[in-house]
């Protein structure tokens, strides 16, 4: 399963993105980066088809993605969302549920995904009464219960401490072993590139640099994107990594 | 464990059913009314004595029959609106009144009682509550449509604003003919004494419609809890979801509201006793909220007539007066934190 953006823009009163060009390619791990504002959750919605853009294409496997049924769309692609909305009033399974939507409901396939983000324990709590960070996981865990061929997270480290920050990290890459497809906003310049396989570098909404996140996630083109001094350090098994000063 | 209450609400509203028959400004004897019911069953009649007068079984046949089923279908539109419109706005203090349908229902009423009109004979005024009802709610859908969506924020503050323009327009109607505010004070209060059967078949036929079909919407209405963006990505079509139960909500609860009048808290307040109870999916809350609805309704109007001999008190002061603090308590017993956070 393929996704390709040709040419596509967007544009809102004050802000611009694109022109932005990415073919997506299936079992990857793919990280949109840039600052605050830089377009990248635009770009995410723009590939779920979630908004159509202004000119341009973005194809699902061959097929304008506004053309693709709802269940269809949702069979392809799972989307974990950056801000997480209160129900009215629902248990973290009523939340699996929901995500359930296009797929045979399967108690057991709804254990399983909380079990993989380690809150199975979680599964008759009011969701409302969740940490942040335990939210999260469960809209993670309900991506995952989705069962799509491709997962966009938009910031999925948000509010986690380090050792779930990990887990999800781990997760990520099992899953693209298992032949998903990721598409993920990420801050951690360490995580993208220890994970991630492409990168697309945004700087108000413009692509300042997009490629193999090896060639790529370099101090010259980060340095294109952000404003802080950047430099390159080697580890002890002779890797070298780039990092911010903080 | 769900099942056996839900089961024990339907045991409640039979009796809520059959037992408020007894009460009224004429006594007759459980015995006797019970007889009447069974007379009016086919077959079981020929076995039933029949121990009652004709103005007995009128009685009970043409005014209360029709009040008590009123409130059953007016109590269990109210609440599956209500249910069916707090996912949508994904906000606890809607109610099915809030896109616009009580103050359309009362301009279509009040119109009609201050101009006089009569062109639909007996029904004029329930007619017209039920057409105005409805068009406010489409004018509300239609003004916060952007881009072919309707966000639920724009829908609530259009629908506010619109209800608070009717109601000027209604008020200023009223004020123009003080003559005539007694008689639209009463509709406005709400009152089930008017039912009769001619007006019951209609609405309860839309009423079951129109449940039925919100209740087919379940699973996307829980979706929609988690807000529009999610909802799409997990495959549900909003917008045609979001017509589509609002067109539903309008057209049941328009209906009700024109034979009931205006009746308030029960929409408000059932999905949220439901929620209590039975948890927050809409597969439990949209039939419980029905279920609570009309069982809440069907008591409240047992007071509203037996309280005071001979005289009827307008059911929505019952339903404010006994429902809020109840609710009030309820709420402060069981929640246990559900709506915080
Ligand atoms: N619907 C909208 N209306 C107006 N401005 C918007 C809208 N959505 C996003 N923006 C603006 O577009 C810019 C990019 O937003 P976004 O893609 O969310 O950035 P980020 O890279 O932080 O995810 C921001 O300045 C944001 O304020
Ligand atoms: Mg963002």
């Amino acid at each position: 399963m393929k996704v390709k953006l040709q040419g596509v823009r967007y544009r809102l009163p004050n802000f611009s993105l694109g022109p932005i060009d990415m073919d997506v390619e299936p079992g990857k791990i793919y990280v949109v980066m840039g600052k605050n504002g830089s377009g990248k959750s635009t770009t995410l919605k723009l590939i779920h088809g979630d908004i159509r853009p202004s000119e341009g294409t973005v194809l699902v496997d061959g097929v304008d993605a506004s053309k693709i049924g709802f269940i269809q769309l949702a069979k392809k692609i799972a989307f974990v969302w950056q801000e997480i909305y209160n129900p009215l009033s629902f248990t973290v399974k009523d939340v699996m549920n929901v995500s359930g939507y296009s797929r045979d409901a399967d108690e057991d396939d709804i254990f399983k995904a909380l079990s993989v983000l380690g809150i199975e324990r979680f599964i008759d709590r009011d969701f409302n009464l969740l940490s942040g960070g335990e939210k999260r996981l469960v809209t993670i865990a309900a991506a995952l219960y989705q069962d799509s061929e491709i997962i966009i997270m938009d910031e999925p480290t948000n509010f986690l401490d380090i050792d779930n920050q990990i887990l999800v990290y781990n997760l990520i890459r099992d899953l693209r072993n298992s032949g998903k497809t990721l598409i993920l906003t990420l801050h951690d310049i360490d995580a993208i590139h220890n994970i991630s396989d492409y990168v697309l570098i945004l700087k108000d909404g413009m692509e300042v640099a997009k490629g193999p996140t090896r060639e790529t996630l370099n101090v010259q083109n980060l340095r294109k994107a952000f404003n802080v001094p950047f430099y390159t350090y080697d580890t002890v098994n002779g890797k070298s990594f780039v990092g911010a000063m903080k | 464990m769900r099942y056996v209450w839900i089961s024990l609400l339907l045991i409640i509203l039979v009796f809520a059913v059959v037992f408020s028959a007894f009460i009224g400004s004429v006594r007759i004897s459980p015995i006797k009314i019970l007889e009447i019911y069974g007379s009016q069953i086919p077959f079981i009649s020929t076995y039933i004595p029949h121990n009652f007068t004709s103005v007995q079984y009128e009685i009970i046949e043409q005014l209360r029959e029709p009040e008590i089923l009123g409130g059953l279908v007016v109590g269990a539109s109210l609440g599956i609106g209500g249910a069916a419109v707090q996912s949508i706005f994904r906000n606890p203090i809607t109610e099915p009144y809030i896109i616009g349908l009580s103050s359309g229902a009362s301009l279509g009423a009040v119109m009609t009682i201050v101009l006089g009109l009569s062109f639909l004979g007996f029904y004029t005024m329930q007619v017209s509550a039920f057409a105005f009802a409805l068009l406010a709610v489409f004018i509300v859908y239609f003004f916060a449509l952007r881009g072919g969506k309707a966000h639920p924020t724009y829908l609530l503050l259009t629908g506010v604003a619109m209800s608070f323009f009717i109601s000027a327009i209604v008020a200023l109607l009223l004020f123009s003919n003080i003559n005539l505010q007694g008689e639209a004070f009463f509709w406005l209060l709400g009152s089930l004494e008017d039912i009769t059967w001619t007006l019951l078949y209609p609405v309860a036929l839309v009423v079951i419609i129109t449940s039925l079909v919100i209740y087919s919407l379940y699973r996307e209405l829980d979706a929609m809890q988690m807000g529009d963006h999610h909802a799409r990505s997990v495959g549900v079509n909003v917008e045609r979801t979001k017509k589509l139960a609002i067109f539903m909500v309008a057209l049941g609860v328009s209906a009700s509201v024109s034979i009931s009048g205006l009746i308030g808290f029960v929409g408000l307040v059932m999905p949220h006793l439901s929620r209590i109870l039975f948890g927050g999916s809409n597969k439990y809350v949209i039939p419980t909220s029905g279920l609570l609805g009309a069982i809440f309704l069907i008591c409240a109007d047992d007071i509203a007539r037996g309280l005071v001999t001979g005289v009827v008190i307008p059911i929505g002061i019952i339903t404010g007066i006994v429902g809020a603090p109840f609710f009030l308590y309820f709420m402060r017993k069981l929640t246990g934190g559900r709506y915080e956070g």
